[in-house]
């Protein structure tokens, strides 16, 4: 058996320089509730925090906030009441696909998460899981006046209020049912909000993480998932 | 096939998911196919559903505590909230209660009138349904069609109030 | 309707007889005849389907109020059975043996009323509410108003009364 090689002793080594171990990169999170676990179950917990992205070079991020701004698709989360007003969107009359925006199934490849109005707890912990899991420059748009103060379900107990102290919004659209155009009109906005560099949500969500998570915890009682859900 | 169903004790099948002949997942709430927002939890073998339990809830929001604290006629926005693809029948209905409990007879073009909308309403609700439930499994052009004809119906509801969809 | 009334008075303790429409009808009955009541109209006088089962808080008598709904295919009558429970102590027996879809209705008393069903297979699970620890919320001694205003944080609002509107800015001289 001596001349099967051990090729972990080997010598070729290949340099990488600047190569932090995994570990190392993750320092500055022990205030994740999921930092305790065992070795084994780490794996299936976001073990750092969300971090803010700084734009970059200026030409470049023109390009990107172009690109960015010109195909956002939209996750297929059919919240409430304005899940109704989804779906003519994608038909030929108000046609959303010129705008290159599409439904998406899954949160991993969605880049605008709709919330059609009003919230109830049980919504709101999926809400948060899934904005959560959603990668890279992503977008909140709020319709309906129930998103906005609460709405006619103002003294319900099982709705939330304002869901801004829950998840970054970055463009609000009235109406108790909006029309389609009114919420074409609220993508626009968010369009022109992203190709002037000012749509923040994401950042903002990173900065004040610890805001947001306070006031989800008090509102759901029964916390049985990550700190992040990454 | 029978023995796609495993026994049953105490009132409830006892699913053995390590022998890799089941898989139990959710169809959640975050789902293109699920019409609405609700969710499934699902113990399939292959392509057959084999237990299937609910998850409801995720809508509650208190409609009779809310009308508790409101006057009869405040709480006509409310009851047509209730179901979101056809609100009208929940008007109908609460209008004719306080009919009955009002001893009022109404005009015979308010019925006509009243006929027509609910007719147009079942219409667009099964529109809806025809093409949200072809969209979950594939058929896109069931799903277009449908949803287009479900639009000249809610074209024919805004000459009626101003609204497309909740009249109140 | 009458005719049945007669026959079921002869047997079971009825009273308040109400017949609201040609096929709508309710009846009180004592609560410990319910479960015979409802299994003798099933079986003998084709009263086949439930329909709900809902309750009512009568918070000034201290009850509750629970109305069972069965419906008759064969000539399309409705009954209404309602029976008085007590607000202190509210535990009824549980009728999921005769329909299976009393289960589910039993589950959301429970919740909504906190109206005991022992016996009853799942009725302690939340159906509805998650994470609920509070009271029973449909009771009417729970003020949502009051819950609401201190759990969640309230957008200042801006209310236009008509007349206080036309005070101030139409008409300000006045």
């Amino acid at each position: 058996m001596e001349d099967i090689k051990d090729i972990t002793k080997t010598e070729t080594t290949i340099e990488v320089a600047d190569v932090k171990p995994d570990r190392e990169w993750r320092k500055d999170d022990a205030s994740l509730m999921n930092n305790e676990l065992p070795e084994e179950e780490k794996d299936w917990f976001a073990d750092a925090r969300p971090r803010k992205v700084m734009p970059a070079w200026a030409p470049i991020e023109k390009f990107f906030n172009w690109a960015r701004a010109h195909s956002l698709w939209i996750l297929a989360f059919g919240t409430g009441c304005g899940a109704i007003e989804l779906r003519p969107l994608v038909t030929a009359r108000y046609d959303i696909s010129r705008l290159g925006m599409q439904p998406r199934p899954t949160p991993r490849q969605a880049s605008v998460f709709m919330i059609g109005g009003y919230v109830s707890i049980k919504t709101l912990k999926r809400i948060v899981r899934s904005y959560e899991q959603m990668q890279g420059p992503k977008f909140v748009v709020a319709v309906c006046s129930c998103a906005i103060n609460g709405g006619m379900y103002w003294d319900s107990y099982n709705t939330v209020k304002r869901i801004d102290q829950y998840i970054p919004v970055d463009v609000y659209v009235t109406g108790c049912m909006p029309r389609p155009e009114a919420v074409m009109a609220g993508f626009s906005k968010l369009k022109e909000l992203i190709l002037a560099g000012k749509a923040e949500g994401q950042n903002l969500y990173a900065e004040k993480f610890d805001w947001y998570k306070t006031n989800q915890k008090q509102v759901i009682k029964d916390w049985n998932m990550p700190d992040y859900n990454w | 096939m029978a023995d796609l169903y495993p026994p049953i004790v105490n009132g409830k099948s006892v699913f053995d998911l390590n022998s890799g002949k089941y898989l139990k997942m959710w169809q959640g709430p975050q789902h293109p196919g699920v019409t609405g927002n609700m969710s499934l939890e699902l113990v399939i073998s292959g392509d057959q559903v084999v237990e299937c339990k609910t998850h409801v809830g995720y809508l509650h929001r208190g409609f009779e505590k809310l009308m508790e604290r409101r006057r009869y006629i405040n709480c006509f926005p409310i009851v047509c909230r209730i179901c979101v693809p056809e609100p009208d029948t929940n008007e109908y209905l609460f209008c004719t209660a306080m009919e009955e409990l009002m001893g009022v007879e109404i005009p015979e073009r308010a019925k006509w009138l009243r006929t027509l909308n609910l007719e147009l309403s079942r219409l667009a609700s099964f529109l809806m349904w025809t093409g949200g439930q072809s969209g979950a499994f594939g058929h896109g052009t069931v799903a277009q069609w449908a949803l287009a004809h479900r639009d000249y119906v809610l074209d024919l509801f805004e000459e009626w109030t101003g609204a497309r969809i909740y009249h109140m | 309707m009458k005719e049945l009334y007669n026959k079921l008075t002869l047997q079971f303790n009825l009273s308040e007889f109400m017949q609201q429409r040609p096929n709508l009808a309710f009846v009180t009955v004592e609560k410990r005849q319910l479960v015979n009541l409802l299994t003798c109209l099933r079986d003998i006088h084709h009263y086949t389907h439930l329909v709900f089962v809902t309750a009512v808080d009568w918070l000034e008598n201290n009850q509750f109020q629970l109305t069972y709904m069965l419906h008759n295919y064969e000539n399309h009558t409705d009954l209404g059975i309602r029976i008085l429970l007590d607000r202190g102590n509210p535990v009824m027996e549980t009728i999921h043996h005769l329909w299976e879809q009393g289960r589910v209705y039993q589950r959301e008393l429970h919740e909504m009323f906190g109206i005991d069903f022992p016996g009853s297979p799942g009725v302690e699970e939340p159906m509805i509410l998650e994470g609920w620890q509070g009271p029973p919320v449909m009771r009417r001694d729970f003020d949502t108003k009051k819950y609401s205003l201190e759990t969640y944080d309230h957008r200042a609002r801006d209310t236009r009364e008509p007349e206080q509107h036309m005070k101030e800015k139409l008409y300000p001289e006045d």
